[in-house]
């Protein structure tokens, strides 16, 4: 239990907490629109956006990290423009870290609410319209309702994801204590040096993970 | 106040190509086969589904008239919609599914309006419910109160009793007579079960593939039906073939009527009229041929008998008579029926 309150070790728990909590919300805010794009709309490339939108699910961490870089890094692509125009870092940073975590984690979210969209039924939207209301009362009324519980799954999902992430997030944003060091980055380095604390922290990572499998097993399976 | 409506309208294999006017307070039933059109019908006019070519007018004001670019999405439509299996919200109570439409069209109080409707659905003490412990005929009382509550010029009921078991049928039925009578719009109602049109619509309109077949009262419509699916409904034999002073050739047989009779025509006959022997029958009857017994259905107190022959026709015989032919099924026999029996209509 000292090892949970060595101060190293409530930096990284921070951290950690505040970094998958925005990395999921971020996800939840952009994530949801997006799945409604992939479930309702028709359009030319929609595979490809399908495709990249599900591709961090499959891709090594390390990639990704690598992707980021590349994007936003200070000569990247996008961060080139981000750092001149308006001075922001993303690359080993606390947002940076949120940007790694959000880039590994909203796919589980666009699945899960994409299928909640996909299996709903869409002719309470219609009988909605016959009452009067607009796209965006069906949209706030009907459907984000109905589809909430594939949102819980979602968020519950990513956040896990986020939480747990390495790959990305020490190749984009380094490792540094207390603004890009991680519960997981804690582990990793702490296995050197105290091999029991990293034990612990790793202990408190296990039980997030189960406590996650056994509500959403709940919630999930058993709608009613 | 009135509405006017020529559709046409392709979808699927279905090609929907009809024209239907209805007064105010008028109700009038669809009545028609699975797969006629007539859900798509009244998706068409709830504006949930574009026509291809024609025109929807409601009280004078053009809702969809592709000819001229123009299309009135559902929900600026006056038109209350009852699903039929009801597309209760799940996660709204029973009050807040009838005060949906009310809140939408931003009228006063949507509760108090809601309310209101309630009581008179008789469901005041489900307000706060979940439409998931609704019985089916409560869920059919919600979504008429929740279709009416922002009063629609134009009502479409899409089979509104279908959902429910016999004995809930007959009171349902009776509450919907009553609250249909109170409506001051246009109710169109769409059913396959005739008891339903008969109880609830003045008028009929047969649909069969998309197109109107029949229209009028449907004492009218069963007395002279127009199409093979009103004949089976009723009971009757009806075929299709050119007269000739009385003489009505169908395919390669011919059924003799009374004289005077000409052109397309349909013969009706009644199968009381019908007569099963099991040999050639002596005496006046024109009409005789033989045929196979094909199948036999019991009613209450006379059994329907199928017979294939020339020109395929259903009997009606006693009980009685048949235990005197012992038909099982699968025997040749005779059949006729005398020329006064045969009514005959221009087609």
């Amino acid at each position: 239990m000292a090892e949970l309150q060595a101060p190293e070790s409530i930096a990284a728990l921070r951290l950690s907490l505040v970094c998958s909590l925005s990395a999921t919300l971020i996800a939840v805010v952009l994530g949801v629109p997006l799945a409604w794009v992939q479930a309702r709309m028709r359009f030319p490339g929609q595979n490809l956006l399908r495709a990249l939108t599900t591709l961090p699910m499959v891709l090594p961490p390390v990639a990704g990290g690598v992707a980021l870089l590349l994007a936003f890094g200070r000569r990247g692509l996008i961060g080139s423009y981000l750092f001149d125009l308006l001075g922001i870092r993303l690359p080993f940073s606390t947002a940076g870290v949120i940007l790694a975590e959000t880039f590994v984690a909203m796919p589980f979210l666009v699945i899960t609410v994409e299928a909640g969209l996909r299996s709903m039924n869409r002719r309470l939207e219609e009988a909605a319209r016959t009452l009067g209301a607009r796209r965006w009362t069906v949209f706030f009324r009907i459907t984000l309702p109905l589809i909430a519980p594939s949102i819980f799954a979602g968020a519950i999902l990513s956040w896990s994801r986020a939480l747990g992430e390495f790959g990305a997030t020490i190749t984009f944003a380094g490792n540094f204590p207390g603004q890009t060091q991680t519960m997981p980055l804690a582990v990793y380095l702490l296995l050197e040096t105290r091999p029991e604390a990293a034990y612990v922290l790793s202990l408190v990572l296990v039980l997030v993970s189960l406590v996650v499998l056994v509500a959403l097993r709940d919630r999930y399976l058993n709608p009613s | 106040m009135t509405l006017r409506a020529e559709i046409g309208l392709g979808l699927g294999s279905l090609q929907l190509d009809l024209e239907l006017t209805a007064a105010p307070g008028a109700v009038l039933a669809l009545l028609g086969p699975n797969g006629a059109g007539k859900t798509t019908l009244l998706r068409a006019l709830a504006g949930l589904q574009r026509i291809d070519e024609g025109r929807i007018e409601l009280d004078g004001a053009l809702l969809d008239a592709p000819g001229r670019g123009r299309f009135v999405p559902a929900e600026e439509r006056s038109v209350g919609f009852v699903f039929q299996d009801y597309l209760l919200f799940p996660h709204l109570s029973v009050l807040e599914n009838v005060a949906f439409g009310l809140r939408s069209r931003g009228q006063d109080d949507p509760i108090l309006g809601a309310t209101e409707w309630l009581q008179r659905v008789g469901l005041e003490a489900y307000a706060s419910a979940r439409p998931g412990h609704l019985s089916g005929g409560q869920g059919q009382r919600v979504a008429l109160a929740r279709a009416l509550a922002p009063n629609p010029r134009l009502l479409l009921l899409d089979e509104p009793l279908a959902a429910l078991d016999a004995s809930t049928k007959v009171t349902v039925r009776r509450d919907l007579k009553k609250h249909l009578s109170q409506f001051d719009g246009i109710t169109l109602l769409v059913t396959h079960d005739p008891v339903d049109a008969a109880a609830l619509a003045g008028t009929v309109l047969v649909i069969e593939e998309g197109r109107a077949v029949q229209a009028g009262a449907l004492p009218e419509i069963t007395a002279r039906p127009r199409s093979r699916y009103v004949a089976d409904l009723v009971g009757v034999n009806l075929w299709r073939g050119m007269a000739v002073d009385g003489v009505v050739q169908i395919g390669a047989a011919s059924i003799t009527a009374a004289a005077g009779h000409q052109g397309d025509v349909f013969a009706l006959v009644h199968p009381r009229s019908v007569s099963v022997y099991l040999e050639r029958p002596h005496g006046s009857p024109r009409n005789v041929w033989r045929g196979v017994a094909t199948s036999l259905d019991a009613l209450a107190d006379r059994v329907r008998v199928r017979v294939e022959g020339p020109v395929p026709l259903v009997a009606e015989i006693t009980n009685a008579a048949l235990a005197d032919l012992g038909l099982v099924g699968g025997e040749e026999v005779w059949v006729s029926f005398k020329a006064s029996e045969v009514d005959v209509y221009p087609a």
